[in-house]
């Protein structure tokens, strides 16, 4: 029967636009691809200034009201704390005596005894809550580490809500940076106890760093928000009976307070870590910023907002956040930086309205900043203490003093100065009246005083995966010009569905083999075999075995025979990217990007490796080399160490290193892990079946 | 031929055996999977909470917390003592067999149908011997589809009610399929739970009929209508209740009368649109009606935008927990973020419905014709 023709009805304009952009797809994708690849590049020009978003804050309206006289306390503890590292046994003192100075300020006390878990797998962590799970099993009950608590109970406030200040201690090799550390946050604390204008109670949390400064933390706001009711106290709780209590502990019974009685306070609004390094910059007083929680996730731009603006405009600190600094020396991102700087000269010629570009240098530097925020938040490991609070909700940052006048001895100028900016923080969010909500939570910083927000970042992924579906649709249309008419009215199976069902069965089982592949480490670490590179060789060997098995038991195999099969393939695939990079995209924007650069034009590109004789051999030979290029380049060990080599040099890379990497990933459930094998790592599989589709 | 039959026969046995020790490994990792607590699995008709209000000596329905059939509590109510005290076992077992039996009925349901239209076929002349072949099992393929779908696991695995209410539809179908009546007036009695012995008084009707009908629970689901009336001003409440539920009304009459002579697949309908536009819908409701499409497979293997639909479904269901987690968990999204999702799976629901609908009154509208060519 011969197909009917249908009169052609007057379509509606958006299903014509849809044809129109569908049967233009090519076109479409180079300049979407391209688009969005100037359009990150582009992003530091279009980065904001940070404005203080919620009202209540008001930083910097009071004046400081810390004295001199608090600095010398603190001080005095400063010095305490250096002579007891002279003694031998210190580490139960140094708890001992913070407390005793804590308690002589009128605060309440108390300990906290934790074991460090060694990191465990949890492949679904991330969509479970934060402390999910008996979290007892790995610990070893001759490593503990005793935290220290002070709270300061608020004399305006109805105890329902607190701040938290957390000073990392390590009091096995503690030198002058960190008891200035615990100083500095002392004299803050002592202010604290005694002024009227308080609110919020002060926690602070002098956190044991023996085992870690993110494990101690998190293990105190563990037990913090699952509290333990009825008879059984903390220490009875845990796994390691009073059999395994150590000596050194009555010290602590004698000191008048239970150290099973757990402190607490209220909610927390949101919590400070302190940190002094001696690192430092000449001739600046400098305060790092560290913000990127697990996961790519951030604090309210608020918080950041607020630090910044009193350190840089109250106290005089120059505020850093992290870099790339390989970028600031690249020759191509200068020779950029002065291009758009000619163009925005230029833009400003035509009309002065248009504040198109800024400097170079400024270009630079902000690209240097995106870069490094992109990089960090697409790890998913938090890059400090303060990642264990965004895990309860809570906005964390962690500031790290580097100053230049500790080289000239002047310990009280310094302390003076960062107490005040902490005092200053903590005024403005004692008055807050709700949780950080009004400002950003999803952004990438630029410098400390600029950001690029959502709405905007977004530009550029959107117009890098947009071409996906594009393609798809057009592939897939392409196929009934392949294959049978469908409109003979068989009383078969007509071919539209079936065509797409085998490529989606394929499609599917490869993403269930990466499922398998991303649980197979945990087996391997099970085994405990002595090198990365032998794990990596491992990891690899199993999951080309299994990807044989489940090609034999599940028959994946194509029939070669038929023309359009690779087509639906990769139209399938292009389909599967698409849905798995937007999933990424709302998970870990970060990652999401990333993985786009790479993937995208590989998918887009992907042909099987078959001369066409109705074309060239120049564009033959070179589809079939860019093909090559960029499936090599998007094979996560390539790219992992291409990214490497592009930042560190290429020299002293080790296989192993790759292992390394991706054993921090999974301990530290980042979902980045679970990126690379469930989407990355099966998506560059079905390309590679595709270029090695004989057609 | 029969050799080939008899190969897809032990080949479906296979992929049953699969099935169940795929559930029973995923049964091992309840903590991980955290499934029973999920807003896409648990409706508030749960029933474990009931029945330990019920051991209590207190009415189950007194609360807030239970709703679900007084019939289910008393089938499911001893189980559940087994998962509270030993392993999980028990209630899982339970389920992993409701599964199954659904299954063995929706196949049993497709060789019905197949036979039916085989000799609708055959009587037209339309069949020829090399065709017949082709021809998918489609009970086969539905039963496997059922029990393969990631939504019927998961809605076995978290302990969801909905695989025995999902039985209940599927006795009545079958029953009516191969003319049981009262086979198919028990899966009905069933589903509505009339014949429960007189536990308590009529508290648990309006507890359980008059929940559902207006919409008390606000918590989040799948489904639009958790959004709609929480935004909705009070006065207005009774009024857009109406309409919601009317909206269901007013598809029945002429959905059956367009597909009068196609009962089975008006049956399939309706049990699509009641998932579509329940007021506490969960994934175990899409499964069910998912499972029931793969019985028309050969006569909807032609559809537009299957494949559109197809990776719709998959995005949508994946990104409705992600955006649960930034809602609830991260803090960093709202309550429009899961929202969307519920939109956008209502959308895809609704355009896979009107697509089966049309392809499937195209077929037979073809195969008419066709048929009138022949003769």
């Amino acid at each position: 029967m011969a197909p009917k023709e249908t009169p052609k009805m007057k379509q509606r304009p958006i299903v014509r636009l849809g044809i129109l952009i569908i049967s233009h797809s090519v076109v479409v994708s180079v300049i979407c691809c391209i688009s969005g690849v100037v359009a990150l590049l582009l992003l530091p020009i279009l980065a904001k200034n940070t404005y203080i978003s919620e009202n209540a804050l008001m930083p910097g309206s009071a004046n400081p009201m810390l004295s001199d006289q608090d600095v010398g306390e603190a001080n005095k503890l400063v010095n305490a704390l250096l002579d007891l590292k002279s003694e031998p046994i210190s580490s139960g003192r140094v708890s001992t005596l913070v407390a005793e100075f804590i308690s002589d300020l009128g605060a309440e006390v108390g300990y906290h005894k934790f074991y460090p878990e060694s990191n465990q797998f949890h492949p679904l962590h991330f969509f479970s809550l934060p402390d999910s799970g008996s979290l007892q099993e790995n610990v070893n009950c001759s490593m503990y580490g005793i935290n220290v608590i002070g709270i300061a109970r608020a004399p305006q406030g109805d105890g329902k809500e607190a701040v938290v200040l957390v000073t990392p201690y390590n009091s096995e090799n503690a030198d002058l940076s960190d008891a200035l550390s615990i100083g500095l946050t002392y004299s803050v604390f002592s202010l604290l106890t005694q002024v009227t204008w308080l609110a919020k109670d002060i926690i602070w949390l002098v956190a044991d760093s023996r085992y870690g400064e993110y494990s101690s933390v998190s293990a105190w706001l563990r037990d913090y928000q699952r509290p333990v009711f009825g008879a059984s106290l903390i220490l009875d709780s845990d796994t390691c009976d009073g059999g395994s209590r150590p000596y050194d502990l009555n010290n602590f019974m004698t000191c008048g307070k239970l150290i099973d009685n757990f402190k607490r306070a209220g909610t927390m609004a949101a919590a400070l870590v302190v940190k002094v390094t001696e690192k430092s910059e000449p001739f600046v007083d400098t305060l790092n910023l560290y913000a990127e929680a697990s996961n790519g996730q951030m604090p309210n731009l608020d918080l950041i907002n607020i630090v910044n603006y009193l350190a840089v405009h109250r106290q005089g600190l120059h505020v850093k956040v992290k870099k790339l600094i390989p970028l600031l020396n690249a020759k191509w991102l200068n020779v950029l930086a002065d291009i758009l700087e000619t163009v925005g000269v230029i833009f400003r010629r035509l009309n002065p309205q248009w504040k198109f570009g800024i400097p170079a240098a400024e270009y630079i530097d902000g690209t240097a900043t995106l870069a490094s925020s992109l990089y960090y938040q697409a790890l998913g490991i938090p890059t400090g203490p303060h990642g264990a609070f965004r895990d309860y909700q809570v906005d964390a940052v962690t500031l790290e003093f580097s100053p230049y006048s500790l080289r000239k001895g002047r310990h009280k100028e310094f302390l003076l100065q960062g107490s005040r900016l902490i005092e200053g923080v903590i005024r403005s969010v004692n008055n807050l009246l709700e949780k950080f909500h009004q400002s950003f939570f999803l952004y990438l910083l630029t410098s400390p005083g600029r950001f690029v927000s959502v709405g905007v970042y977004m530009i550029p992924f959107i117009l890098l995966v947009a071409p996906l579906p594009v393609m798809a649709a057009s592939l897939y249309m392409n196929i009934f010009d392949f294959g049978p008419n469908t409109e003979t009215g068989q009383l078969a199976v007509s071919p539209r569905s079936v065509t797409w069902l085998d490529a989606a069965k394929m499609v599917l089982i490869v993403h269930f083999w990466g499922a398998i592949v991303s649980l197979l480490p945990y087996c391997i670490c099970q085994m405990d075999f002595s090198t990365p590179t032998m794990n990596l060789a491992i990891w690899s060997m199993l999951s080309a075995l299994c990807f044989l098995l489940l090609c034999l038991v599940l028959g994946l195999h194509f029939n070669q025979t038929e023309k359009a099969k690779w087509v639906v393939l990769k139209s399938a695939t292009l389909s599967a990217v698409f849905i798995g990079l937007c999933l990424m995209s709302v998970v870990n924007f970060a990652t999401a990007e990333i993985g786009a650069l790479l993937l995208v034009p590989l998918c887009l590109m992907i042909h099987p490796l078959k001369i066409n004789p109705n074309m060239g051999t120049l564009v033959n030979f070179s589809r079939m080399a860019l093909n090559f290029i960029l499936l090599s380049m998007a094979f996560p060990p390539v790219s992992f160490f291409l990214l490497q080599g592009a930042v560190y040099g290429f020299h002293g890379i080790d296989i192993g290193d790759f292992w390394m990497w991706v054993e921090s990933l999974w301990a530290w459930n980042s979902a980045t892990y679970l990126y690379i094998t469930m989407i990355h790592l099966p998506c560059w599989v079905l390309c590679l079946h595709i270029l090695l589709h004989a057609r | 031929m029969e050799e080939k039959k008899r190969g897809s026969r032990s080949a479906f046995w296979r992929w049953v055996i699969a099935s169940i020790l795929f559930r029973l490994i995923l049964v091992y990792f309840p903590k991980n999977l955290h499934l029973s607590s999920r807003p896409e699995v648990s409706t508030p008709l749960t029933m474990a909470e009931g029945y330990w209000l019920k051991q209590s000596s207190i009415s189950p329905y007194a609360g807030s917390m239970h709703h679900g059939s007084p019939l289910l509590l008393s089938i499911l109510g001893p189980l559940t003592v087994f998962t509270l005290l030993q392993v999980d076992l028990s209630i899982n077992l339970f389920f992993v067999l409701v599964d199954i039996i659904n299954a063995l009925l929706i196949r049993a349901t497709g060789w019905c149908i197949q036979e039916v239209y085989g000799r609708t076929l055959k009587s037209l002349d339309l069949v020829k011997p090399s065709e017949a072949s082709e021809i998918i099992l489609s009970g086969d393929l539905a039963a496997l589809v059922y029990l393969w779908n990631p939504f019927t696991i998961v809605a076995c695995i978290g302990l969801s009610t909905s695989p025995v209410e999902n039985m209940a539809i599927i006795v009545s179908l079958y029953g009516a399929c191969t003319g049981l009546v009262p086979l198919a007036a028990f899966g009905w009695g069933l589903l509505v739970s009339i014949e429960i012995r007189k536990m308590y008084n009529v508290i648990w009707l309006c507890r359980t009929y008059g929940f559902i009908l207006t919409v008390e629970d606000l918590s989040p689901n799948i489904g639009v209508l958790w959004y709609f009336f929480a935004e909705v001003f009070d006065f207005f409440r009774s009024f857009f209740l109406i309409v919601f539920h009317m909206n269901i009304f007013f598809m029945v009459l002429p959905l059956a009368i367009r597909l009068k002579h196609l009962p089975a697949f008006l049956a399939f309908v309706y049990v699509a649109i009641v998932a579509i536009f329940k007021s506490y819908p969960s994934v175990g409701d899409s499964a069910l009606y998912l499972g029931l499409l793969a019985l028309f497979a050969n006569e909807l293997a032609d559809m537009k935008f299957s494949f559109f639909l197809f990776c719709g479904y998959i995005g949508v269901s994946l990104l409705s927990p992600v955006m649960h987690n930034l809602w609830i968990w991260r803090g960093t999204g709202n309550a429009n973020f899961y929202f969307a999702t519920a939109m956008a799976y209502a959308c895809f629901q609704e355009v896979a419905e009107s697509q089966e609908v049309s392809r499937k009154r195209d077929f037979m509208e073809r195969r008419v014709k066709q048929s009138i060519i022949l003769l």
